[in-house]
């Protein structure tokens, strides 16, 4: 448990990252200073109001992360590989800015991801297990607990 | 206490034993990758971030590398043993200062290691003694290939290995050296040197990087390379542009070591004196005044010590290893102090044998 910074007594449930310049700062406060501080801690009881929704609202973002263009603009930092189709335009702007031209010519990459061994899926689906009961996504919980059954009956990990 | 330090096993970058390592004292090469399905670690929450976490560790478990490698969750370390890395060179301080599932993968001897979770899923990198990017750069394609054999890399055929960042898109390759310049300096001609490379896209900063500017005959020397460069020509052409600086350097000690032998040999027992009497020391003060000794030795002017000793003391004067190998936590105000006393014992010993 981290402690707030700012009183350093209760635990902080608040974490803001700044990125600026490519240097990030991370704060981090319990939720009583960071409402002092002025940071709007509370989710909007109308959840729709700030779900995406398609275009009517203009506001550009990656239909996989939900990062905003804006985003994008403001930091410099994507959110995640879609964002590379979503922004495929204002990206290769980026690009052609740099020297060199954009296509790239290095080392070529083809996923052939191997079978995964039955202990690596296991040791995984045992921390998603703990994960979704601490979540009290109990469903769910049972859904992997039944993967990790699968595979220990098919004998594919060590007991 | 010194014992151990003396014993302490250098990782590989320190060793002195690559080509060049008169004058470089070593190479490092990363390369950036992704994983396809996941949201970079910025955005990804504590469960993706866990996730990666797992699938890069149990990737390294099953990729046929060996066991070597041991994956270390930041979770699990207190500041000052992710400060220990940092200062071995495993990992950047951006990542031992961010929270949650981050850390790193690295090979017992301190050769590979891959930051899992700072701005990029993995940021793989190895390093060595001297002038070896190409060499490098073999073995970390080679444990690349067989990574990405585990994970399903974020890869676009058009601009290459995508990256959080789109300008590393590419190859998402980096090529360092740090080198040690004590000639070029004196006579005043690094500004020029470094210029030059400036115009080469090639980017000076201090022995700890970006924050500590360019300052004093440790540098360090990076560029990345640009969309349109395959890895090995790209390696080529930075290795031979530190081999220009290399030749200059060499040069420049020879015409110190002919026409301002003494100028050099007073600034070295100089530096030995202030070492050895001083009550306090800094990190950067320690670094500037060993340089002369590092240049006297190379000179064979200087035999109080080896340079692996050096390296070694270099190493453990830093603020956690120098807190590890006392094994208590020291006050911002007691590390000068701390550090001029390892320093003294150090060249008692040296002395004394």
């Amino acid at each position: 448990m981290s402690l707030c910074e700012q009183c350093g007594k209760k635990e902080a449930t608040v974490h803001i990252t700044r990125i600026a310049n490519a240097t990030t700062a991370a704060s981090h406060f319990c939720e009583a200073c960071a409402r002092e501080k002025g940071f709007v801690v509370e989710l909007p009881e109308n959840l729709t109001a700030v779900t995406p929704s398609d275009g009517d609202t203009g506001i550009r973002q990656c239909s996989q992360c939900h990062l905003k263009f804006s985003e994008f603009q403001a930091t410099g930092l994507l959110g995640c590989p879609a964002c590379y189709g979503e922004f495929q335009e204002e990206i290769d702007k980026v690009l052609a800015q740099q020297n060199g031209p954009i296509v790239h010519t290095g080392k070529h990459y083809a996923a052939k991801i191997r079978e995964s061994s039955g202990q690596a899926d296991v040791t995984r689906l045992i921390r998603e297990l703990s994960e979704a009961v601490k979540r009290e996504e109990f469903e769910l919980a049972a859904q992997i607990r039944d993967k990790i059954r699968n595979c220990s009956q098919a004998g594919s990990c060590p007991q | 206490m010194l014992q151990s330090i003396l014993t302490h096993a250098i990782p590989p970058w320190l060793s002195h034993q690559g080509p060049e390592s008169d004058v470089v004292i070593s190479t490092r090469i990363r390369v950036i990758r992704n994983c396809a399905r996941h949201q970079f670690p910025h955005r990804a929450s504590p469960h993706v971030l866990a996730r990666v976490f797992d699938e890069v560790t149990d990737a390294f478990r099953h990729c046929g590398l060996g066991d070597s490698f041991n994956s270390v969750n930041f979770r699990l370390l207190d500041a000052r043993e992710r400060q220990f890395l940092v200062e071995e060179r495993l990992v950047s301080p951006g990542l031992a200062d961010a929270g949650g599932d981050r850390g790193v993968v690295h090979d017992r001897p301190g050769r590979v290691s891959v930051m899992v979770n700072e701005q990029d899923h993995l940021r793989m990198q190895c390093m060595d003694s001297g002038c070896c990017a190409r060499e490098l750069w073999v073995e970390l394609d080679a444990i690349d290939d067989a990574v990405g054999m585990q994970i399903e890399y974020a890869f676009d055929n058009r601009i290459g290995f995508l990256t959080c960042r789109p300008s590393e898109t590419g190859t998402g390759l980096r090529v360092s050296f740090l080198a040690h310049l004590p000639a070029l300096t004196m006579k005043r001609s690094i500004a020029g040197v470094l210029d030059t490379m400036q115009r080469l896209g090639i980017t000076a900063s201090g022995f700890f990087g970006p924050p500590m500017a360019a300052a004093g005959p440790l540098v360090q020397l990076s560029k990345s390379a640009v969309r349109g460069f395959g890895e090995s020509p790209f390696c080529d052409d930075m290795a031979q542009a530190m081999q220009q600086i290399v030749a200059l350097e060499r040069k420049a000690r020879e015409q110190i070591l002919s026409h301002e032998r003494q100028l050099l040999t007073d600034k070295i027992s100089r530096s030995y004196c202030a070492l050895c009497g001083a009550d306090r020391l800094e990190v950067g003060e320690f670094l500037d005044l060993s340089s002369d000794l590092r240049f006297g030795i190379e000179c064979n002017l200087f035999d109080k010590c080896t340079i692996l000793d050096l390296n070694r003391l270099t190493l453990f004067v830093l603020p956690a290893h120098l807190q590890t190998f006392l094994k208590r936590d020291l006050g911002d105000n007691e590390i000068p102090e701390s550090r001029a006393r390892l320093v003294r014992s150090f060249f008692t010993r040296s002395t004394k044998e």
